[in-house]
């Protein structure tokens, strides 16, 4: 069974070809990075409009990579949302357009599916790796921890109440005059600094649940930036600080999956791994943390290859593959969904600012 | 293939006539209905892709998500087919749809509605070639034609009601279509089926937006 898979819900232009058998035949990915940086920031309609100019060619190249032909395919899969909805809209007609050409089954994938669903692929163990699992998905749009208990089977144990992770690591590292993205910016800029050194709240650390809250964090972030001296940032005090936002980003991690563990353990005896999955994941300090918690607590820690972990097109096409192996496709009438939760039964989260 | 505006349309060409044609007057829902319609139409004319000789779609202007939603649409049937695919404007769909007896001895100004304070326009001589160059406008900035001209769109509304705050709705030789101005498919496809697929070989059509994003770069920070 081969599936192309197409992504276009933030600010990546993906499309990829992968296989029942686990091999990833094509995979070609274009950032608009440096369409969006001046901005500070993803802008939906230049999004959008990158999207529509590239994705064709990008689909061609893939099927090029993977050296085959659409009559080869057995489904299309695209992203259908959450996202930007003008960058789905483009991805969902193009997906919708090629299986109408080429009658193939047109599978619509929840792009957090997508992110659940890409240790299966990339499991190194030859029988891959079995539902159920714990994941934390971290990225700029999202912070969620799920029981994933089976394909379209998510139970969320915890989400933020406000920013995501990855948009706190923005936030700050914009506050600190790091650039953008500001993940990556403000990981480098917090080598070797004193973590100690700037007193930040954890929120949320040692409440009742699993849910996150990073606005606070932000707000810290500033009031200890307003302390400092006038005139340009000293790099030390800079690279103390973004180390310390580091520590205390870690230390509620931490403390949330490690009650997350306790709960998904209760629940399922048998679950025994820790995924975790989203562009946050690439964080070195982050990932060193959560590994020892997760060996600590006797779990297996698992996270795909980084470039698997940011928004692609591989795990699109490996969701749809889940879905149509299932029988589970859409029809070519599907309505793209800015919104649209792994767990439709989660409660709404305590907190204004919630957005997921 | 049309949903540049407030409808989704798809019409299918044979040999000098319309044989199979869907048209919906619609603001949002065109990313739901348009394969389908497509799919309708191939059916009810009885053909497959490979009976096809290529596909044509309008580029706009007209609103970003809509004629993206026709656009991608058109692209990724012309990748998987490998059909060619050609674009005309907004100005030219609406203008070939009017009756040629409505338009006769006039010139005629497209108005296409940007569903923001602008609209945008371009205009034809009375044989329905271009007379000037596409433009985005404010209604109350309207030049009245010094010749006969009739004014279509789904714009001309709009227009209309900026020319009657002015007093120059009744401006000799001014004159508003019958028709909502919207752009259909059937007008597409004829405009097509005339001038051939030679411009598909410079590349996939682009999209006519007229504006840029609505986006200001940031303030540069204190320090």
């Amino acid at each position: 069974m081969i599936v192309l898979g197409i992504e276009t819900s933030c600010d990546e232009t993906a499309a990829a070809v992968v296989t029942d058998r686990r091999e990833i035949l094509g995979d070609v990915v274009l950032s608009q990075l440096t369409d969006h940086r001046p901005y500070g920031g993803v802008v939906p309609e230049i999004a959008a409009r990158a999207h529509l100019d590239h994705l064709d060619g990008l689909i061609r190249r893939a099927m090029d990579e993977a050296g085959l032909g659409f009559d080869q395919l057995d489904g299309v899969a695209a992203t259908g949302g959450p996202g930007l909805i003008g960058g789905v809209i483009v991805g969902v007609m193009t997906a919708k357009a090629i299986a109408a050409v080429r009658g193939l089954p047109f599978i619509a994938v929840n792009h957090l599916e997508g992110h659940a669903l890409t240790a299966r692929l990339t499991d190194p163990a030859p029988e891959g790796l079995s539902f159920p699992y714990l994941l934390l998905l971290v990225s700029g749009g999202h912070c969620q921890i799920l029981a994933v208990e089976g394909v379209g089977r998510y139970r969320r144990l915890g989400t933020t109440i406000d920013d995501a992770v990855g948009e706190a690591f923005d936030k700050a590292a914009k506050l600190m005059g790091l650039g953008y993205p500001g993940g990556p910016l403000l990981e480098r800029a917090a080598e070797g600094g004193d973590a100690s050194r700037f007193d930040l709240p954890r929120p949320m650390k040692g409440r009742p649940g699993c849910d996150f809250s990073f606005s606070g964090l932000k707000t810290a972030v500033r009031n200890r930036l307003s302390e400092l001296p006038p005139g340009p940032f000293d790099p030390i005090d800079i690279r103390d600080l973004a180390a310390s936002f580091q520590a205390a980003v870690g230390d509620v991690m931490v403390d949330r999956c490690s009650r997350a563990m306790a709960q998904f353990r209760a629940e399922h005896p048998t679950g025994d791994t820790l995924v975790v999955a989203g562009g946050v994941a690439a964080n070195k300090y982050l990932r060193a943390r959560l590994t020892a918690l997760a060996d600590k607590q006797g779990f297996r820690f698992q996270a795909p290859p980084l470039r698997l972990c940011t928004d692609n097109a591989v795990m699109i096409a490996w969701a749809g593959l889940e879905r149509l192996r299932l029988g589970d496709t859409d029809g070519l009438d599907f309505a793209p969904r800015p919104r649209w939760p792994l767990d439709p039964t989660a409660r709404k989260p305590d907190g204004k600012g919630a957005k997921a | 293939m049309d949903s540049a505006t407030g409808a989704c349309s798809v019409a299918l060409w044979r040999d000098g006539a319309i044989v199979a044609r869907r048209f919906a007057a619609m603001d949002r829902g065109q990313s739901e209905i348009m394969v389908p319609m497509v799919q309708e139409v191939m059916a009810e004319a009885g053909v497959g892709f490979q009976d096809l000789d290529g596909l044509g779609v309008t580029i706009g202007p007209g609103a970003f998500t809509g004629l993206r939603i026709g656009l991608a649409a058109a692209r990724g049937l012309a990748l998987a087919s490998g059909l060619p695919l050609v674009g005309v404007t907004t100005f030219e769909a609406v203008g070939h749809g009017i009756p040629p007896e409505e338009r006769l001895g006039r010139a005629v100004v497209v108005a296409v509605e940007s569903r923001r304070e602008d609209i945008f326009i371009q205009s034809f001589d009375n044989d329905m070639k271009l007379a000037d160059q596409p433009r985005s406008i404010r209604p109350d900035a309207f030049a009245v034609p010094d010749c006969p001209t009739l004014i279509a769109g789904d714009a001309a509304v709009r227009l209309r009601m900026a020319l009657e705050a002015r007093g120059l709705q009744d401006a000799a030789g001014l004159r508003f279509a019958a028709g909502p101005g919207l752009p259909d498919a059937a007008d597409v496809a004829a405009l097509v089926a005339e001038r051939g697929f030679a411009s598909a070989a410079d590349g996939p059509p682009r999209p006519f937006y007229l504006r840029p994003p609505d986006v200001t770069l940031p303030a540069a920070k204190p320090r």
